[in-house]
């Protein structure tokens, strides 16, 4: 027991080691952070209510009082950027965790037992993955209404495949090894096998797709909201600020750089995030 | 190996290449602002670019009546009436004769040719109007009409009764939708007349590439004065900023409806010119007269007290639009500027509501289409309700999700226009706010159940004095600036932006712009 | 080889069929009434109820579906769009070419401009250059494509004047939209030809040929080349999928009249059996472009080329 701690340990500690090597991930990782930081904190950084209107100083640039300028109500627009990490951020953790659960629980069912159960659940995979992914999210919005829970499951619906070929992989990968012969030997129920040792193995790949899948999700929901399927006034979602400011582009372009530099921003960091989770966690490229 | 890389690559640019030219097959010529701009120098253009925002449903009148496939039929139909420079019917295709109180006479215009050669009929005006009685689409036109009343009395002489009286019936006949059809045409078209439209304007349907443009040519053998421009182009761009920018260029040279934040910026330009004119088109915030909460008149005149209509014009319209005190435009008939809209004043609004039963406020949704001002409506209404305690959620929804809701009575409050077609209010007033017009798909959407406003719009519709008939729409207007169904908002004003060079062209307060008598300086 | 392409063709069926189950389920529940839609306001309530019964709009839902199923298989008819009333094929026909154009220009670029970066990148490893198209790669990847589609138009129409920001049929028209859609891919392109391209370089077969005297540049480009584009072509493979999210927003900004701007404003109008026939297009030309891509892939590496034999 004492000897597994220390290889667990020794494994993340290493891991973190080689992130850390990696500068560009840690800069990812760090605005990352201040995100979430904005997220949870963001009743006592935001300088405004995001709902607050004032017709009178409505469409002004950016200024003293108001960092990013106004909006065509008159609202902060750094505020309301300030409160959207909030909500893109629980799109997308949420939405990849519908797709993690559901597709994970897939993916160990079909590698775990294998046969025909595997076949079926994989052909299914297939099915939701040849359906275009915005097609879909369109679809279900369009179909069950724009609020956030819909949004997370249109984004997180087209992702479940992915988790799923994961899991299935690694479980592949170790199923005939010895020590699950051992386990069974001894009578360890499948649901703890899986649990305890065939899922640590795919936690790494998950956690490297799960960092892009939420990275997809914000995008997703962003371009979602830019179409017109999005959350409703007088929700700060990036995309739906985007998608009002495209009316004002010519005059107060203001409207159109703050909000898209945030959704990028973010997406930025969580894919060169990703890129160095990978990279540490590449069995390859160690030593 | 490196030959096979070449081949994939040679084969991909292949394929572009060949793919713009196909798409650009008519390429000189559909881009032809673009190209015959530039060239303009000396030669006489002979194709006009219009641009506009959204693609026309149908050229069929009888499938539909938007005012995208109005602006392209209209110019390839005629009505038999037309109204003049006053405001008054006069004859289009025929000249008309009262015969009685419900009885009309056409006597037509011989040797009108259609486009596709045949000689304008009696039968096919018979035709046009039996076409209408039977389309849903058309009942607002032709309801009254008795179809087994049409006779064709000659060749060039028709007749019909309506059921009941009805003053505005021939004005209601110079709408573009009550167009005359070749009845040849149609019948032998069947499903595809959609697609083939044939009628007697100065302009015929040349082709029609659904999603991008409409091809429209000036017809050789017009009755009329012949179309100036020999060529329509009438393309779809349905971003505001990009239509302007497309004038800009010279891609076009007319684009309609400019977006508000670019009307400025036309005016200003010295290579543009901006018409604009007062629209038969309103928006406002409407109520449910029939269900909690707004059943009770004192609650939605508390709204009303509470939400600064003037202010909203004023940011979302940004000038550009008239603030409004009557359910219709003030450009129709019998306008009276004596009515009063609710001022804006938060304290009495709280009263209302405390003597209403709500002295906390309560929950209201307002439902609202994808359209970004009426979407703006509902969010500054959002912010200036909250301040007497109600609390607002905003439904916004999909057109035709929206339509059904609020048609079916389900929304509490919703945020929407009407235009009328023609300068008669009755059309409107009559629809929206007749207690025979709720439910069934009729227009009262508002569900305003109310004897007194039956009346004052049975008299409007019924009597064929002019005096009465304006005493009856003030009294209307006055009384439903008190029972307020429908908080109103503003006129809608349509600005349409012009290329230096072209003249004639008239502005149209329904949208549905005739294109005969623009040319080129 | 063609048992392989016609057990693929094959497998499309169960996919294909499962499809249109689930966007017919969808649309089923879908609140909003076609009909309401196609006749207007002004209709009354028994015209609306009469086109209903003439749409098939009231049959219970397997009814619904089994016809549809019935006319797509006996009469390859997928119906009449509901807005239009023309059919569904003439519409999907004439949207086809615009987004046609914008996928294979996007591609193109992405392959023109990525693929030499990816190299150049993997030859000169760590340099300046690399670096910056690094950098450059993930910010291509992690911008919206509506943001920089909005942008593009921001500075070049608005600003510059240089070029127009709607339509498709000039190549000056093109240019911005595929560029946009292009972002993206090129980023991801060039990132897949510089990490395959240096596992390459690195392998031993290379030395052995440096050995033999060969050039630098025909090294790289030759053999390492070669048999780096393998991955390289799936991921262009791959990129068609992800460039039908990014055609929609392109042609929505960019006022292109394509397929994804036909399925969003269908889906929004309610106009179900264009949706549907969409959707089934669009599914078989994934899929066709995944088999076509599977193809080139086996053409390229003789190894698994004899799998298939």
């Amino acid at each position: 027991m004492d000897q597994k701690k220390e290889k667990k340990y020794s494994f993340w500690g290493d891991t973190w080691r080689r992130l850390r090597r990696n500068r560009l991930a840690m800069v990812g990782l760090i605005i990352i952070a201040l995100l979430i930081f904005c997220a949870i904190f963001a009743d006592f950084i935001a300088p405004y209510d995001y709902a607050q209107q004032d017709l009178m100083i409505a469409y002004q640039g950016p200024s003293a009082q108001h960092w990013f300028g106004t909006d065509e109500f008159g609202r902060d627009i750094l505020s309301r950027i300030i409160y959207g990490s909030r909500i893109s951020l629980q799109i997308g953790f949420i939405a990849v965790g519908i797709s993690l659960i559901f597709g994970g629980f897939l993916g160990a069912v079909a590698g775990y037992y294998g046969g025909k159960l595997d076949n079926l659940i994989m052909r299914i995979m297939d099915i939701i993955m040849s359906i275009p992914s915005i097609l879909l999210a369109i679809s279900i919005v369009a179909a069950l209404g724009s609020s956030m829970t819909n949004l997370m499951i249109a984004t997180g619906v087209s992702y479940i495949p992915s988790y799923a070929r994961i899991v299935r992989a690694s479980i592949l990968g170790i199923k005939d090894q010895e020590f699950i012969e051992a386990a069974k030997a001894i009578g360890t129920s499948d649901k703890t096998i899986i649990i305890r040792h065939i899922l640590p193995n795919c936690l790494a790949p998950i956690i490297v797709q799960a960092t892009l899948g939420v990275a997809f999700a914000i995008l997703t929901a962003a371009g979602l909201s830019f179409i017109g399927l999005g959350m409703a006034q007088p929700t700060p979602e990036w995309g739906s600020m985007l998608s009002s400011g495209r009316t004002y582009i010519r005059d107060y372009w203001h409207m159109t750089l703050f909000p898209g530099l945030a959704i990028a921003l973010t997406i930025f960091a969580l894919n060169v995030l990703g890129d160095g989770l990978r990279d540490a966690l590449d069995p390859k490229l160690r030593g | 190996m490196t030959k096979r890389i070449a081949a994939l690559l040679l084969a991909a640019a292949m394929a572009v290449c060949s793919l713009t030219g196909c798409g650009g097959g008519g390429n000189n010529s559909e881009t032809g602002g673009t190209s015959e701009t530039a060239a303009a120098a000396g030669e006489a253009k002979d194709t006009l670019t219009v641009v506009m925002a959204s693609d026309a449903a149908s050229m069929d009148s009888a499938d539909t009546i938007d005012v995208y496939s109005q602006m392209v039929y209209g110019n390839i139909l005629e009505t038999l009436v037309v109204l003049d420079e006053n405001g008054e019917v006069a004859p289009g295709l025929a000249e008309y004769e009262m015969l009685d109180d419900v009885t009309y006479q056409f006597k037509l215009q011989e040797g009108v040719k259609f486009h596709n050669g045949e000689e304008m009929k009696a039968s096919d005006v018979a035709f046009t109007i039996r076409r209408g009685c039977e389309s849903p689409v058309l009942n607002y036109l032709f309801s009254e009409v008795d179809p087994d009343t049409i006779e064709v009395v000659d060749d060039y002489t028709v007749k019909f009764s309506l059921r009941n009286p009805s003053a505005p019936f021939l004005v209601n006949l110079t709408c573009s939708p009550a167009g005359i059809v070749s009845e040849k045409a149609v019948t032998e078209a069947g499903d595809n007349y959609g697609m083939n439209p044939v009628g007697t304007g100065p302009y015929k349907f040349v082709s029609w590439q659904q999603g991008t443009e409409i091809r429209l040519e000036a017809f050789e053998d017009y009755h009329g004065e012949k179309a100036k421009i020999k060529n329509l182009v009438i393309r779809l761009i349905p971003e505001g900023t990009n239509r302007t920018i497309e004038l800009e260029s010279g891609g076009a040279d007319i684009a309609c409806d400019i977006p508000t934040t670019d009307i400025s910026r036309v005016e200003a330009d010295e290579n543009l010119q901006l018409e604009s004119i007062v629209s038969y088109a309103t928006t406002f915030l409407g109520f449910n007269c029939e269900a909690e909460p707004f059943d009770d008149v004192r609650v939605r005149q508390a709204v009303c007290y509470a939400l600064d209509y003037e202010g909203i014009t004023q940011s979302i319209m940004q000038g550009y639009a008239e603030p409004a005190t009557t359910p219709v435009s003030s450009e129709l008939l019998f306008n009276d500027e004596t009515v009063e809209h609710i001022p804006y004043d938060p304290e009495k609004a709280k009263e209302l509501l405390a003597e209403a039963g709500y002295p906390d406020g309560f929950d209201m949704v307002i439902t609202t289409d994808e359209r970004k001002e009426r979407n703006d409506i509902a969010t500054i209404a959002q912010s200036q309700l909250a301040e007497v305690g109600i609390n607002v959620t905003i439904d916004s929804m999909e057109w035709a999700a929206f339509l059904d809701k609020v048609y079916a009575g389900e929304a509490q409050s919703y945020v929407l226009g009407w235009s009328s077609a023609v300068p008669d209010p009755d059309m409107v007033c009559y629809s929206c706010f007749h207690s025979s017009m709720i439910g069934n798909g009729n227009n009262n959407v508002a569900r305003i159940n109310d004897p007194q406003i039956d009346e004052y719009l049975d008299l409007g519709r019924t009597s064929f004095d002019t005096e009465t008939r304006a005493q009856a729409y003030s009294d209307l207007y006055h009384y439903l600036a008190e029972a307020v169904p429908w908080d109103m908002m503003w006129v809608d004003s349509k600005y349409v932006g012009l290329a230096s060079d072209v003249q004639g062209f008239e502005m149209d307060p329904m949208g549905a712009y005739k294109f005969a008598n623009v040319s080129f300086q | 080889m063609i048992k392989y392409i016609a057990k693929r063709l094959l497998m499309l069926i169960p996919i294909l069929l499962v499809v249109t189950f689930v966007i017919f389920t969808l649309l089923y529940i879908t609140p909003g009434d076609p009909a309401k839609m196609i006749l207007g306001t002004t209709a009354t309530d028994e015209a609306v109820a009469q086109l209903r019964t003439e749409l098939g709009l009231d049959q219970p839902f397997l009814i619904q579906y089994l016809n549809y199923m019935k006319d797509l298989i006996f009469h390859f008819d997928i119906g009449t769009s509901y807005s239009t009333r023309q059919p569904v094929i003439q519409e999907i026909m004439n949207c086809l070419p615009a987004t046609l154009k914008l996928a294979f220009s996007s591609i193109l670029i992405a392959v023109v401009v990525g693929i030499p970066i990816g190299v150049i990148s993997a030859v000169k490893q760590y340099s300046i250059f690399d670096n910056i198209v690094m950098v450059l790669g993930l910010v291509g990847i992690s911008m919206p494509v509506f943001w920089l589609g909005l942008l593009l138009i921001l500075f070049f129409s608005v600003q510059m004047g240089w070029l127009p920001a709607s339509g498709y049929s000039s190549w000056q028209q093109m240019i911005m939209p595929a560029v946009t859609l292009s972002a993206q891919s090129i980023a991801v392109v060039a990132r897949m030809t510089r990490s395959s391209m240096l596992e390459e370089i690195r392998k031993d077969y290379i030395r052995t040929v440096r050995m033999k005297g060969q050039t630098e540049m025909r090294i790289t480009i030759f053999h390492g080349l070669r048999n780096a584009l393998i991955p390289i072509v799936t991921v262009i493979g791959t990129q068609f999928g992800s460039l039908l999210g990014g055609a929609v927003m392109c042609e929505t900004i960019f006022s292109i009249p394509g397929i994804g701007r036909l399925m969003v404003d269908s889906i929004k109008a309610r106009d179900f059996p264009v949706v549907q026939g969409g959707v089934l297009f669009i599914a078989i030309g994934f899929a066709l472009v995944n088999l076509i891509v599977d193809i080139i892939y086996a053409f390229l590496d003789p190894k698994i080329k004899a799998q298939y034999k």
